[in-house]
């Protein structure tokens, strides 16, 4: 599973970090810093609470063949 | 801000009848009570962005879904003054500007306001909450608003300004009649007053500077200039008033709500990790704060006929309850993995003092359930509610077995 965030919605509501802390990195001014990033499997429920948090509906995972 | 109790303005030609429903978001008899469930039922029976002749007339936007939407569009939805006569003396930075000045202002302040910026000011919070919660707890009971949650968020900002902890009482006395005066005329020359202190403030760290954010600010560049006297204290009041009355009421609600549901407040205790979820769940159903914004031209946005220079009430108050994919809106669970809301707003306003409200919650929750095993609601006490810009219980009269009280 793959991270893919709007970098143009994210407002810096730093609601995914809050929620899933393992999951999501902020950048200095506490924007989602996570696109692009793999999630391993153990994360995977966290990371869906995280995006589903998101009030900017921002955030979407990406389910990777294989 | 709106003047209160008119129904002062006619319906403009261009709104058509059927889109005409009377919300008097500062009197309505039903704010008094359960503002958040009666307000609900009201829009929820209305169409999605209907037209009130009250308070001067403007648009209310009733649904969270045309809310996200609306608020990241502020070439048409836009905060400048100039289309939208609730304009604020001073004119608050960067509140009432749009992008792209919007960004280059929120770049000044934002590295007080970062989530990282926030963490690092922890124990100073939580040595404040401290202390008030000491001050109340031997006396068995406390006025919440006015003894504990008016107070708090002031105390707060006075450290992150650099201000002399000797300007709290002047301070708090101002803040509590520049949010709270029924007297709109006396809550303008309050904020003038305030501006004056802003003033003085700023000049003091032009000659002493130091970490704080007045300091900071003083000092900050717009693009390739200095703020002006105008910007300055548009953003130093704007910085001050923005949370004070906002997070007194969202702790006063946490504290209803728990005072009123002591199983949910023994899980808190039992389990402080709780604490973060359940601040988003009361933040969900107890929104606190409403916006504004001003039509930049005439154009039709989901069904409703604007014109240049309407008003948009934005309602986050309520924009919890109506979430795709949301059960039993009304049920306040602690464990939800999701608890969606609007409550600090969306888009390229979204509150920027966010963080730091959300930490002032949880570390005051984390103080009160380490001092208070359990509290209540004062017997026979009415607690009643204002709505308004910011909704709020008017006073909170709280109980409990205080820890030292004699046999």
């Amino acid at each position: 599973m793959k991270i893919a965030v709007d970098r143009s919605v994210c407002a810096g509501h730093a609601l995914c970090a809050l929620r899933a802390p393992r999951v999501y990195v902020l950048d200095e001014d506490g924007y989602c810093a996570s696109d692009g990033q793999a999630v391993p499997p153990e994360l995977e429920e966290e990371a869906a609470q995280g995006a589903a948090n998101c009030p900017e509906r921002a955030i979407t995972l990406i389910e990777e063949p294989g | 801000m709106t003047p209160g109790n008119t129904l002062d303005a006619s319906v403009p030609a261009h709104v058509p009848a059927h889109l005409v429903h009377g919300f008097d978001y500062y009197n309505a008899p039903e704010l008094k009570r359960e503002p958040h469930r009666s307000m609900h039922e009201f829009v929820k029976s209305r169409p999605p962005i209907f037209y009130t002749p009250h308070n001067g007339g403007h648009w209310v936007v009733g649904r969270s879904s045309d809310a996200l939407e609306m608020l990241r569009q502020p070439e048409n939805f836009s905060s400048d003054p100039q289309y939208n006569w609730a304009a604020r003396v001073p004119r608050t930075v960067p509140q009432q500007y749009d992008p792209p000045d919007l960004t280059e202002y929120r770049k000044i302040i934002s590295p007080f306001f970062s989530p990282v910026a926030i963490r690092a000011m922890e124990p100073q919070i939580r040595a404040v909450a401290r202390s008030l919660i000491a001050a109340v707890e031997p006396r068995g009971g406390c006025e919440f608003l006015e003894d504990v949650a008016e107070e708090f968020p002031v105390v707060v900002f006075l450290q992150m300004a650099g201000a002399p902890l000797s300007d709290r009482h002047h301070l708090v006395d101002l803040a509590d009649k520049a949010v709270r005066d029924p007297d709109r005329a006396v809550r303008m020359r309050v904020v003038l007053n305030l501006a004056e202190y802003v003033k003085a403030s700023i000049a003091d760290r032009r000659r002493n500077p130091g970490p704080d954010l007045i300091s900071h600010i003083a000092q900050a560049r717009f693009h390739d200039r200095p703020l002006t006297e105008d910007e300055l204290v548009g953003m130093g009041v704007l910085l001050f008033l923005a949370g004070l009355d906002t997070v007194a009421a969202a702790l006063a609600f946490s504290m209803l709500f728990l005072a009123r549901n002591p199983a949910h407040y023994a899980t808190l205790r039992r389990d402080p990790a709780t604490i973060v979820p359940a601040i988003e769940e009361i933040l969900r159903v107890h929104g606190v704060a409403g916006m504004e914004r001003g039509v930049t031209h005439d154009f039709e946005y989901g069904g409703a006929p604007m014109r240049r220079g309407d008003r948009i009430l934005f309602v986050p108050q309520l924009y919890g309850f109506d979430q795709p994919g949301l059960d039993d809106p009304f049920k306040v669970d602690f464990t939800r993995s999701v608890s969606p809301h609007l409550a600090f707003g969306a888009g390229p306003h979204r509150c920027i003092g966010s963080h730091l409200a959300r930490t002032e919650m949880r570390v005051f929750l984390e103080e009160w359930i380490a001092a208070v095993p359990s509290f209540a609601i004062a017997p026979g006490a009415d607690v009643a509610m204002r709505g308004g810009n910011v909704w709020s219980p008017v006073a909170l009269p709280l109980v409990w077995p205080a820890s030292g009280a004699a046999a």
